[in-house]
């Protein structure tokens, strides 16, 4: 599975496949912490779209930007879970 | 919100006009009126404007990006024109005293008419600047479409 | 308060600063307009090659500082000591319409960039 980068970032690559426990364990970590950075990111835009409404937030620009940070963030965590789930279903069907 | 609270400034801005508008009109119509309810010619009134912080909400908290609360405009006070009446001499006016003199509104109509295109153009360019902004507030609404 | 960018890179960084810096301009665009006749108001602005070359400096990573408005000097002032020039500021209106136009367009850009980036990964 190639890892998906983001454009101006190398965050979301995954750590190269490692044999045994130790990878699995290595891309659960590094898919743990995505998990925490888009979690992070929908508060940050929830907070930013709350202080809106209360009249108290900066620019518009600024909440609108979070609020599609946030959704990208999430759409690109969907996108690794989907690919994640076909790996294992493909590794499910090799027949022993 | 700073954006927001531009558009209450260029509020204040045309309310304010407004009122200089409506007294300079006023005194345009009056500028040959000899005989007023209070007794006396016609005198002219005008708006004086102050700077004025916006009022919390839009003020307190929006301190904003510029760090400073955004400033609007306000009409102070009307003020009353005190310049001594003209006298004219003219004995045949119903409003002419015993010895004939006439008591007329010091107006000039040539000032206040430049003074009233320029309350217009002010005015105007307060509605330019509530139209520019609430383009920029569409445009940063775009950025989730 | 913003978390340093993960998805749209550093130019999207920029951008948005600049969209701050233009936001700004305006608000004080709007001020010197409301108060355009008002006896002895200074107009004000915003510097804003210096704001963005602050920026630039590696100023501003954290939570965005405030842009400073400063007076306007040298200008003619009327005899009130009111220093506004409606022609000015409606030039700053449309220069800032443009260029705020400008930076919102190619910030959704870039964020279509990436999103389509992400679902390119699809199948």
């Amino acid at each position: 599975m190639n890892g998906i980068s983001g454009i101006g970032g190398g965050q979301w690559q995954t750590p190269p496949p490692e044999s045994g426990k130790a990878g699995a364990a290595g891309f659960a970590d590094a898919l743990a912490e995505a998990v925490a950075r888009v979690h992070h990111l929908q508060l940050d835009s929830g907070n930013e779209v709350r202080r809106l409404l209360a009249g108290d937030s900066e620019d518009l620009h600024r909440t609108m930007l979070a609020i599609q940070k946030a959704d990208l963030a999430f759409e690109m965590l969907l996108e690794v879970r989907n690919k994640v789930v076909a790996a294992y279903q493909e590794i499910m069907r090799i027949q022993v | 919100m700073s954006l927001f609270s531009a558009l209450r400034v260029s509020a204040t801005g045309l309310e304010a006009q407004r009122t200089r508008v409506e007294l300079l009109v006023e005194n345009l119509a009056n500028s040959e009126t000899t005989r007023t309810p209070e007794g006396g010619p016609y005198r002219r009134r005008e708006a004086v404007f102050r700077s004025e912080p916006l009022p919390a909400p839009f003020g307190v908290m929006l301190a904003g990006l510029t760090g400073d609360p955004p400033v609007g405009v306000a009409v102070a006070e009307i003020r009353v024109d005190d310049t001594p009446p003209e006298r004219r001499y003219q004995p045949g006016h119903p409003d002419a005293g015993a010895e004939g003199y006439l008591l007329a509104p010091p107006v000039n109509p040539v000032e206040d008419m430049v003074d009233l295109m320029s309350a217009v153009r002010s005015y105007q360019a307060n509605v330019a600047a509530m139209g520019a902004v609430k383009e920029m507030l569409h445009r940063s609404i775009d950025l989730v479409r | 308060m913003l978390l340093p960018d993960l998805m749209l890179g550093s130019t999207a960084l920029l951008l948005e600063r600049y969209l701050d810096i233009l936001a700004a301009r305006q608000r004080v665009t709007s001020a010197n307009v409301a108060n355009a006749d008002t006896p002895g108001y200074r107009a004000r602005e915003v510097d804003f090659r210096s704001e963005m070359q602050s920026f630039l400096n590696g100023g501003a990573r954290g939570p965005f500082p405030a842009v400073t408005a400063s007076e306007r000097w040298g200008e003619g002032a009327k005899n009130d000591g009111n220093n506004v020039s409606l022609d000015r500021e409606m030039q700053a209106l449309a220069e800032n319409g443009m260029r705020f136009s400008l930076a919102s367009l190619l910030l959704q850009k870039q964020i279509r960039g990436v999103r389509n980036a992400i679902r390119e990964g699809r199948g």
